[in-house]
């Protein structure tokens, strides 16, 4: 099995280079002096990868040229492949002649930096604009850069794969056990601290209200919350980037599947709920009786009979079960 | 011309007293709540008088971080998004996204369940520009009965989808593969129904507005934009047709079954906001044409879902931009797989982003009333623009 979020390994042009004729051989011609690494992708379109220095003149000559004019940037975004670094996306379609090509270019990581394209399509700027703020990339000679989608004063790249999901939550007070329950943290610090805050929170003072002092302690607070959390989730990648299953996640090769919910009965109660609800029956309510023996449900690949067949013995028991409730209730 | 002032005086003529009259620049902020922004939408003009001299719009009210999202979900967990960028075409947004993954995964989906798909994406079309014709009717002022008559028809379209699916704008309906369900067994007599219907509907919202001198007084010749500057702006869909350039992806790059139906392309003149209402009133027309010969060709029974789908989908490495005709312009999403069962990358192109980014130049050096027009004419749905 795949462990989650592995980067694939560099797709290889040789094994799906595009047929003679195609979009590829027309941009090697008009351009001879770039290098033009050719690919197809799997919506059939033609991908060229470039030297990310060469951007602007490929999409300007690509443009004007008689043979592509490629004259609507229809898409343009970015990709963070982590170590490898960012690969920048361009998607361009020649309404004249009906064809498309993709232009890519890998950019570092640290500091990555491209020409804009903001003077061929006027689409580029917002477009940019927004690439910018998702993931740091620095367009140079961009009119307006300022941040789109998000809060003007905000210097953050949310999609950035090293930008996490959880600390958006902390920053809003929620408490960290809550992230950490089902994956346990490495140090115990992480709970202490946690049960820590959630105290502290009924005599939270508004920002508004707070000294300078205040603010600049809630500030560092902030940033150490985050930067903990940026530490688990590096750990949990780790972690899963060397093969350990995540809770809740894809399950182990060969172990019995977990029970799951049956969709039809919704009276017949859940194996752990039950005995809850037992313990504190109201005087009008008879106790539920218990539930019955469940079969588990077979792997659709390995036997889509016996699954099928299990379905529906679960959904007759629950049926059974809630029939016998409803008669409970109703005094019979 | 002889009048009597309340002195008893009488002049010969009016007296006209010239003089020079200054005006300061004044900056307007429009929005983000304001009912002609059509959703959280701010921008702040810059005027002279009663001419707009610059224009900063201001979006992002409504991001939730919908690609983030997709990115930690599986493939198939992330379809509901779809529903919540474009909510008045919902349809539409979810078979762009079902495609890509189909065509990533390599799966083939049945012929029965390729045309409900159609159908019902092409009825949201006809919800989606009913939509429009009656907000746009109150845009311009004075067409409030126009909201009503529309109203009327996305009624009964939106019952034909509850009737389906048992939901009337976040449908959550098509599955990578295929369809959540059957139809209903009187779906085909039922579609051709509302179609009669709507076919009436469209003749009368024709009738109310098309020629109406008031109307067509406010919208001819406002938000005027060429062909060039259009592409330029990556503006697509109608707004692109109006400006005379005949680009449908339904037609240009076909998608789909679209192949085997007739209709035409309706593309404007002048480019401006009245042709763009023209355009689509006309696209509305060829909408119902697709619909009859689709309902016609409709295999009436058959699978609606692959025989064997893999309990989870993990492509192999690979991307796809997969883009498909949109009511408002060309829905692309951009997608990457690395091998795993979550997609590595998730872009949507989402055709009001574009369209709403070509507005300035349109104001620009037009009247300030002319502006909410022109706003109007984009038919933005914001929840898309910021996704």
């Amino acid at each position: 099995m795949t462990s989650r979020r592995t980067p694939a390994a560099p797709a290889e042009p040789t094994s799906n280079e595009p047929p003679p004729g195609s979009i590829a051989d027309t941009y090697r011609e008009v351009m001879p002096l770039v290098d033009f690494d050719a690919a197809m992708t799997k919506g059939d379109d033609v991908a060229l990868t470039i030297p990310a220095n060469s951007i602007h003149e490929v999409l300007e000559r690509g443009r004007d040229d008689e043979r592509l004019q490629m004259n609507l940037l229809r898409n343009q975004t970015a990709v963070d492949w982590e170590e490898r670094g960012l690969e920048i996306v361009y998607h361009l379609y020649s309404i004249p002649l009906r064809q498309a090509v993709t232009i890519k270019a890998w950019l570092p990581s640290e500091n990555p930096m491209v020409e804009s394209v903001t003077d061929v399509y006027e689409m580029a700027n917002w477009a940019e604009r927004e690439c910018r703020e998702m993931f740091g990339i620095e367009f140079i000679g961009h009119p307006d850069p300022r941040n789109l989608l998000l809060d003007e004063d905000l210097d953050i790249h949310p999609l950035r794969k090293s930008h996490p999901l959880a600390p958006i939550e902390m920053e809003q007070g929620v408490d960290v056990e809550f992230f950490t329950k089902q994956h346990p943290p490495p140090e115990p610090v992480v709970e202490e601290e946690a049960v820590a805050t959630t105290a502290a929170a009924p005599t939270r003072k508004r920002v508004e209200d707070m000294t300078e002092e205040e603010r600049a302690a809630r500030k560092a607070e902030q940033a150490e919350r985050v930067a903990r959390a940026r530490e688990i989730a590096a750990k949990r990648r780790a972690e899963r980037l060397a093969g350990a299953p995540p809770a809740g996640g894809p399950r182990k090769e060969g172990a019995a599947p977990p029970p799951r919910p049956t969709p039809a009965p919704a009276a017949a109660p859940a194996a752990e709920p039950a005995p809850a609800r037992a313990a504190a029956p109201t005087a009008d309510r008879p106790p539920a009786p218990p539930p019955p023996e469940l079969p588990s449900i077979p792997d659709a690949e390995e036997d889509p009979e016996g699954r099928a067949a299990a379905q529906s013995e679960r959904v007759r028991l629950g049926r059974e079960l809630a029939a016998a409730r409803r008669a409970q209730l109703r005094g019979e | 011309m002889v009048q009597q002032t309340f002195e008893g005086e009488v002049l010969t003529e009016p007296v006209v007293v010239e003089r020079e009259f200054e005006t300061v620049d004044m900056n307007i902020n429009i929005g983000p709540q304001h009912p002609a922004t059509h959703g959280v939408f701010r921008m702040v003009l810059t005027v002279d008088g009663e001419i707009v001299k610059d224009a900063i719009p201001y979006i992002g009210y409504m991001h939730r971080g919908g690609e983030k999202l997709s990115e930690n979900l599986d493939y198939r967990g992330a379809l509901g998004y779809q529903d919540r960028t474009d909510y008045l075409a919902a349809f539409n947004s979810e078979w762009v996204y079902v495609n890509a993954v189909e065509r990533l995964a390599g799966i083939e989906i049945p012929e029965r369940a390729e045309y409900v798909r159609l159908i019902l994406a092409e009825f949201n079309r006809l919800l989606s520009h009913f939509m429009f014709m009656g907000a746009f009717g109150t845009d311009v002022g004075y067409f409030g009965t126009a909201f009503t008559w529309t109203f009327k028809e996305r009624e009964r379209i939106q019952d034909l989808f509850e009737a389906v699916c048992g939901d009337r704008i976040m449908y959550n309906y098509f599955r990578v593969g295929g369809l959540a369900w059957d139809p209903h067994e009187t779906f085909i007599e039922d579609s051709h129904w509302v179609l009669d219907q709507v076919e009436t509907g469209i003749g009368d919202v024709d009738d109310l507005m098309t020629n109406n001198e008031v109307f067509v007084a406010r919208c001819r010749d406002v938000g005027v934009m060429s062909a060039e500057d259009a592409i330029s702006y990556g503006v697509t869909g109608p707004m692109l047709r109006a400006s005379g350039v005949p680009f449908d992806l339904r037609v240009d790059e076909p998608y789909s079954i679209y192949d085997r139906f007739h209709w035409e392309i309706p593309v404007g003149e002048r480019g401006d906001v009245y042709d763009r209402y023209l355009v689509r009133l006309e696209e509305m027309r060829q909408s119902v044409t697709i619909l009859r010969q689709a309902l016609d060709q409709m295999p009436t029974s058959g699978p609606i879902m692959p025989e064997r789908m893999p309990a989870r989908l993990r492509p192999e490495p690979g991307e796809i931009y997969m883009r498909q005709e949109n009511p408002r312009g060309e829905y692309g999403i951009y997608m990457v797989s690395d091998g795993t069962d979550q997609p590595w990358r998730v872009k949507m192109r989402s055709p009001c982003f574009h369209n709403l980014s070509s507005l300035k130049p349109q104001v620009i050096n037009a009247y300030l009333a002319d502006a909410v027009v022109a706003l109007g004419s984009i038919d933005i749905v914001l929840c898309e623009v910021d996704r």
